[in-house]
Formats: C-alpha cells, structure tokens, sequence
C-alpha cells in the first residue's frame, strides 16, 4: 500500500468511498469508488489502473474535490500549515490550494471561448501573482516544450485536433509546476513522440518533488514513470499491486 | 407727510400691506426656517392677491410680510425702476402702506427685485428680495418632486454635474446663461433666481439678507449674510461671468456694468445702456470728469 | 469618514478577512406574518405563505465571500438571486438580516443598519451593479463618457480633463471605440450598450461587482465578448464579483464557487465544478440534467 521511499506521504487516503444518490432517477445509488486507499510521497508517480467504470476518475475526483466523497479521508500535505482533509475542507481552502499547490488534467480541454491558447495556458500563473508579460512567456516555453505550434499560440483552442488540446490542456496544468498533479488518461489522444514529451516533462516534475497520481487505462506508455500502481475493480475496493509494494 | 401718506392706506380699508398679520407672521416663520437652513426650499402657502400667479406674488408676499412704516422700498424689474411690473407691485405696497419710495438703490431698506442684482453693494442694513419662477435648480434634470427633494436630501447633486460636463463636451463651455445653479454654505445647491451670471458673485460673503420667493411654486428660500455662495464649476472649467467684449454703456459710459443690448431701428445697429438704470443715472449725474475716469 | 460603530456590531473574523459577509437576509414582500418563513422555501415548493399571502422573496440566506473571488449563484425564475443582488446593492431594502463590507468600517457595522447618506457612500465607492438591461444600469441620453463621468462625480471628482481619461482609458478596456464616447448610448448595440454599462460599473475601483443576468438575451457571439471581458477584468483587477444567472454555462465559465436557490433559499452552495458534475441536492440534480 505504501511506497518504499523513507520520505513522509504528501497524501494520504483512508477508506476512500463514493456513491452516487440520483434523486432524479427515485433515489438509484451509482457506486463510484469503494473504500479505496494508498499513500503518495512527493516526488512519486502512482498509477490507477483498471476498466472503464472501476471508479477510477471517481478517485481523483474525490481528491480534487469535483465529487463530494461520501465516506473517507483524504489527507493532504500542503506547503504551509496543518495537513487538512480535502474530503471535508472548506471550498475556500480547497480553491486557494487548486490555484497554488493541486493540479489537475482533465481528459478534454473545456474550452472558452475567445481566449487564445498562450491566455489559456498563462491564466493559472496570472491567478497566482505572475504579471501578464511573464505569464504569457513562460506559457509560450511550455507550448514550445510540447511541440505546440506557434502559429496557433494567438488562436482559441475550439477548432484544434483533440491532441493539439490535450498538449494545451497539459500545458495548462504543467507550467505551474504543482506539488500535487492529477492526470486523467492525460496521453489518450497522443501519438508516442508527444507521448515522449509528456514523459519527459513528467519525469522532471518528479525530480523536483511534484507528486502524481495518474489514471491509465493502459500504463505502457508511461511504465518508466511508475513507482506504485493500484489498480480497480469494478464494483468493489482497490487492489493496490506493483513494483517494490503490495 | 408720511403720516398723511398712512392715513390714506388705513382709510383705503385694506390692512397694513394688504395681508392679514396672521398671514405675515406665518410667512415670517417659513423665512426663518429659510435663514436657518441656507438655501433649502421651504414650502409655504400664497396668499390670494391682486396680482396673477407668475407676476412677482413670491417676492411680494415675502415684502408684505416684512415691511413696516419706516422702511424706504424699492422696486426694479430687469433693473429697471420703471417696468410696467415693477410699477405695478410698487404701487399695490405703497397704496396698502403708505410707505416712503425710492429709485436709489443705497436709500432703500427693501428692494424687490426681478432677475438683477443691483450694480451698487448693498449694506447690511438691507434685505434684498427676489422674485423667482422656478426655485428648483434640479429640475433641468429630474421631473419628479419626490426624486428632488431626494437628491437634496441626500446631496445627491450628481445628476446636475453631469448636466455640466456634457455642456463642456458639447459646447466648450456650461451655457446656462441664468439660474446659474450655485452651492449655498457647501450644503444645498439652489436656483439664484434668473439672474444673469453677471450678478452671482454678488451673493457670495454679501452682507445683506438675500430672501427669495416663488408664489406660483409656493416656496421661499434665503441667503443669510455673510455666506458662502459658490457656482458650480469644474476645477479646469471655473465660472465666467458674461464678457460684454470691450462695449461700454452709451449713456454713462460704464464698461463695469451689466449692459441691455438694444436695437435700434434707426440706424440698424446695437447699442448698449446699463441694465441697472439707477446705476446709470448716478453715474451720468456724477459729471463728465466721472466720465473720463470711468474704466 | 469617521462614523461611530452601529449597535449590531460584530468583531472582525479571526483569520484572513473576507469581503462580505452576509448574514440571514430577509425580504418579504407584503405584511409578512410569524409563519412565513417556515411555510415557504424549496421543501414547500412556494413563496407565498400560505397563511398572509405575502412573498418570502429571500429566506435567510447567508453567505461569505473572499476579495476577488467570483461567485456564481444560480436558479430560475422567482429563486430569489436577482432579490439578493438588489438587497446588496441597496435597490430594495431588506426586511431584516445584516451585511458587513471589509473595506467599510473595517467589516464591522451593517451596511443594511446605516442612513441613506452613507448607503449612498457604500453604493458608490465599493459596490459596482451591472444590470441585465443597460437601461437601468446607464442613462441612455447621457453621453457614454458622461456616464462613466456620472460615477466619478459622485465620488466628487471635479476635473473634467481626468474625467474623460478615466471614461478612455475604461472604454478602451471594455472596447467601446473612442470615437463613440460623446455619444448617447441610445446609438448602440444591445451588447456594446452592457460595455459601456461595465466600463461605468469600474469607474471607483469597486472592490466588489454584482453582475445580475448580463448576458441573458444576447446574441451567443455577443454573450462570449461580454463574459471574456468580465473574466479579464476580474483577473487584471482583482475584483470579486457576485453572478447571477439562470444559465449553467455562463456560471462554469465565470464562477469558483456557485450557490443554487430555489423559492428563496439556498439548497446547495459549493465549488462549481461540484455543484455541475456532483450535485448533492435533488433540485440542484434536476437543473443540471436539464440544460441543453
């Protein structure tokens, strides 16, 4: 369950379980995840593995507090002050810790309209204190980094190829370089060189002590990365397995 | 003289200046509650008079309120002494009082004005009363009493200011040419009645009572002495007074006045002569080496 | 101004201040009676109480918001957002509950408690109002730039010149062309009309704006403009901004948090992103699965 590392986990979960109560369906229950748990240390790669609806992007839902959990903890490390449980914290701390410390990639860029792509990247650097002209260059490196091409860098993403938005979506959550970063299925639409970039970004986020939990249906791509996986099962708690643990 | 002048108005069989001294001492009341909060319009009900509704039944009522056996009244309209109006209402207050009259303006001890200020400084010893049709300065901007007196109370004023400003953006310049709206002891912002511009320096710090009446709209509001009087007006924009460019009156020869442009038929041309006719008569009888002197 | 502190007062919140804090706001319309409360709201499905027939427009809603946070609230018609944001701004008077601004008295008098002179203050110098229809919001036959001028007068700025560089400067952020300054808004576009109406709303630097439907009605090309401006001007002015609407895509773009009402109350208040994909609350799940 543990990672080997001696280091202290910068996140911590306990029993992690979500159902769903649909009231517009009389009351149906959907379970999402089911007492999942699994610490992270930072600096570690941990993998969610398992089939579609096994509840795996219900975890990191859970975590990035888009699902409400409905029993279990959640326990985080932040940079400054008391560990706090995600699960039950106030919605203020939690969006003063996506904005500086949580990030997350979803499976398809939401796009806004209007805004171009260097704005879409640069945005979450604005919100932490970077003037415009800084954000707007570091955003450029980035997209430059995963072979976004200029031409498009002033253009809004709608009318981009789902790969050229997932690198701008990567871009986005990568060039604030967080200390908690949750991928879902974050290499879906690449082909293997950009797959090879992502790798490549990922691996240096690690070293410089960034932890991450990603969710894969196939772990392949991204096997070097690994340090600990855990893997679904429909229907029923986690089943954490892998190198070096059990 | 005088005293047979008295008798006559007791024997016309109207009260001493016409109105009952309920009356008076009711409009006395609303000129007090007026000085004490300067220029703040304070409602009060009118008379029925012998004059129509709109003819000066504000100021005069204000005058009828106020006078008394030993006053010297004078009466100008436009700054004339001899306007069908101004002859009209001095007449009604003479006949009803029997009291002294006067064209010269530093002998009276109430002057019923229309639309001017006298040219010559007035004492405090002397009440100037203003015959005003419209007390509401707000009302270019707002229709409704209920929002006015809102915005008075609030000193909400911003409506009015913009008014102003989109007068700069047009036109250069604010072209209100009269009723110059003005801020009265940094509180109320008041209508100073259809004075020209000429005239509202003059109210500022003046050391004689300014008590101003609108019958028809049924409120009187004051100016006491001494008090702070400014236009409003923008810090890059400030208030100018009309610029009368080099004329001079043609019978006294006064440039330091404010001038009446009159056509003449004759010639098709304009000349102008003092507004303010007392000033000018003074002026001509003062001599020829006056004249000379004249600025 | 220094204004001694109103009888309700209440201390300053131990950690990091927010900006608003309101508490409990009330609004009948109508006589109101001891029962209106209890017998109106989402689990009663109404408004109107059914003993005094008067309208519980809002039902004890409270609320805590941080400076520049954007706040979504939404419901559909007769919830009550469009009461709360009026009560806020001082539009209707409330019918009991209490309301602290940080940056008035340091968060510690009831903005609801005060006189309508310093209401006035309020209103002016830290709130801004941006209305659905721009004619309640500007006046149409006043110039753009005299509008803009309008609020800074208020302030009791009295340079025209520093006027009409404020209204460029402001129009240009909001891209209303300078050519078009002098004239009346009358002249324009339903969505440049709601530009000059939130170039106005800036004109003090209001920490706080209320944004009351403002792109409902307009064309979607006209829509985006509108929202990406606001969502610019939020990040570059660090302003915090209460959104109402009734559309779900306009609150996921614009709102952090969002609270959802229903006949007058709040039923659920989070992070957006929770709210549209895990809605707790049965009305909050309907209102999701319903949009387009």
């Amino acid at each position: 369950m543990t990672d080997q590392s001696a280091s202290a986990p910068i996140l911590s979960v306990r029993g992690l379980t979500k159902t769903f109560r649909l009231h517009t369906l009389g009351g149906a229950e959907i379970r999402g995840c089911d007492g999942v748990s699994f610490d992270l240390a930072p600096g570690r790669f941990l993998a969610l593995t398992g089939p579609n609806g096994s509840g795996k992007s219900s975890v990191l839902k859970c975590i990035y507090r888009t699902y409400l959990p409905t029993s279990g903890e959640i326990r985080y490390w932040p940079a400054e002050g008391p560990d706090v449980d995600l699960a039950r914290a106030d919605e203020r701390r939690i969006l003063v810790l996506r904005r500086r410390e949580i990030g997350y990639v979803t499976q398809f860029l939401r796009v806004v309209p209007r805004v171009s792509v260097v704005d879409v990247v640069a945005e979450g650097l604005w919100h932490m204190g970077c003037d415009a002209r800084t954000g707007r260059q570091v955003a450029r490196e980035m997209l430059t980094r995963l072979e976004v091409r200029p031409h498009l860098w002033s253009v809004p993403p709608a009318t981009f190829s789902g790969g050229e938005q997932q690198r701008v979506n990567l871009a986005r959550a990568l060039v604030l370089q967080p200390r908690l970063l949750l991928l879902d299925e974050p290499t879906a639409s690449l082909d293997a060189a950009a797959v090879a970039v992502v790798i490549d970004l990922l691996r240096s986020l690690k070293t410089s002590g960034t932890a991450i939990i990603g969710v894969f249906h196939d772990v392949e791509p991204v096997r070097p990365l690994v340090d600990g996986i855990v893997r679904m099962q429909a229907g029923a708690g986690a089943i954490p397995a892998g190198r070096g643990h059990g | 003289m005088r005293a047979a002048d008295l008798l006559v108005a007791r024997r016309s069989g109207y009260n001493f200046a016409f109105l009952d001294e309920h009356s008076k001492r009711e409009v006395r009341r609303a000129l007090l509650k007026a000085v004490a909060i300067p220029g703040h319009q304070v409602p009060f009900a009118p008379r029925e008079l012998p004059i129509a509704l709109g003819w000066g039944t504000g100021g005069l009522q204000i005058t009828l309120s106020l006078i008394g056996p030993r006053d010297v009244l004078k009466v100008i309209d436009q700054g004339s002494d001899d306007s069908v109006n101004a002859v009209n209402l001095r007449r009604l207050i003479t006949r009803t009082t029997g009291v002294r009259t006067t064209t010269d303006t530093r002998r009276a001890t109430i002057i019923q004005t229309r639309h001017r200020v006298p040219e010559e400084s007035l004492r405090a010893d002397q009440v100037l009363v203003f015959q005003v049709p419209y007390p509401e300065p707000l009302r270019r901007v707002e229709p409704s009493d209920v929002q006015t007196r809102r915005m008075h109370a609030e000193q909400d004023y911003s409506r009015l200011w913009v008014y102003l400003y989109e007068d700069i953006v047009r036109w250069g310049d604010v072209t209100i040419p009269h009723r110059y709206p003005v801020r009265v002891h940094g509180r109320y912002v008041m209508d100073p009645s259809p004075i020209p511009r000429w005239d509202v320096p003059k109210l500022h710090r003046s050391p004689t009572l300014g008590l101003f009446g609108a019958g028809r709209e049924k409120r009187v509001y004051a100016i006491p002495p001494h008090t702070r009087v400014e236009p409003l007006e923008f810090d890059d924009h400030p208030f100018r007074v009309e610029d009368f460019g080099g004329e001079r009156c043609r019978r006294c020869g006064s440039g330091r006045s404010f001038l009446s442009a009159i056509y003449d038929r004759a010639t098709g041309r304009r000349y102008y002569v003092c507004s303010d006719t007392d000033y000018c008569e003074r002026r001509i009888a003062g001599g020829a080496a006056q004249r000379a002197a004249a600025p | 101004m220094s204004i001694a502190p109103a009888p309700s007062a209440v201390p300053p919140a131990a950690d990091a201040q927010p900006l608003l804090v309101l508490e409990r706001l009330l609004k009948i319309y109508g006589e109101g009676c001891p029962d209106c409360v209890a017998r109106t709201g989402p689990a009663a499905g109404t408004n109107v109480c059914p003993r005094c027939r008067s309208v519980v427009a809002c039902g004890d809603l409270s609320l805590r918001l941080d400076p520049g946070e954007i706040f979504g609230i939404v419901g559909e018609s007769g919830s009550g957002k469009s009461t709360l944001l009026r009560c806020l701004y001082f539009d209707e008077t409330p019918t009991a509950g209490h309301a602290y601004l940080t940056p008035y008295e340091a968060g510690r008098v009831d903005v609801f408690a005060i006189s309508p002179q310093r209401r006035r203050y309020v209103r002016h110098h830290l709130l801004g109002m941006v209305y659905q229809h721009p004619h309640l919001g500007l006046d149409l036959d006043t110039s753009a730039g005299g509008n803009i001028a309008e609020k800074m007068l208020m302030a009791g700025t009295r340079h025209v010149g520093r006027m009409r560089e404020r209204a460029r400067e402001l129009l240009g952020r909001t891209e209303v062309p300078l050519d078009r300054m002098d004239e009346p808004p009358r002249r324009f576009s339903g969505g440049m009309q709601q530009r000059v109406q939130i170039a106005k709303t800036l004109a003090n630097n209001p920490p706080l704006v209320l944004l009351d439907e403002v792109t409902t009605g307009q064309d979607v090309s006209v829509q985006a403009r509108v929202l990406d401006l606001i969502r610019s001007l939020g990040r570059s002015l660090g302003l915090a901004m209460i959104a109402v609407s009734h559309d779900l895509g306009v609150i996921r773009l614009l709102a952090q948090r969002t609270a959802v009402m229903k006949n007058g109350r709040i039923v659920e208040l989070g992070l957006t992103d929770q709210i549209l994909e895990d809605p707790q609350h049965p009305y909050t799940q309907l209102l999701v699965s319903s949009q387009l």
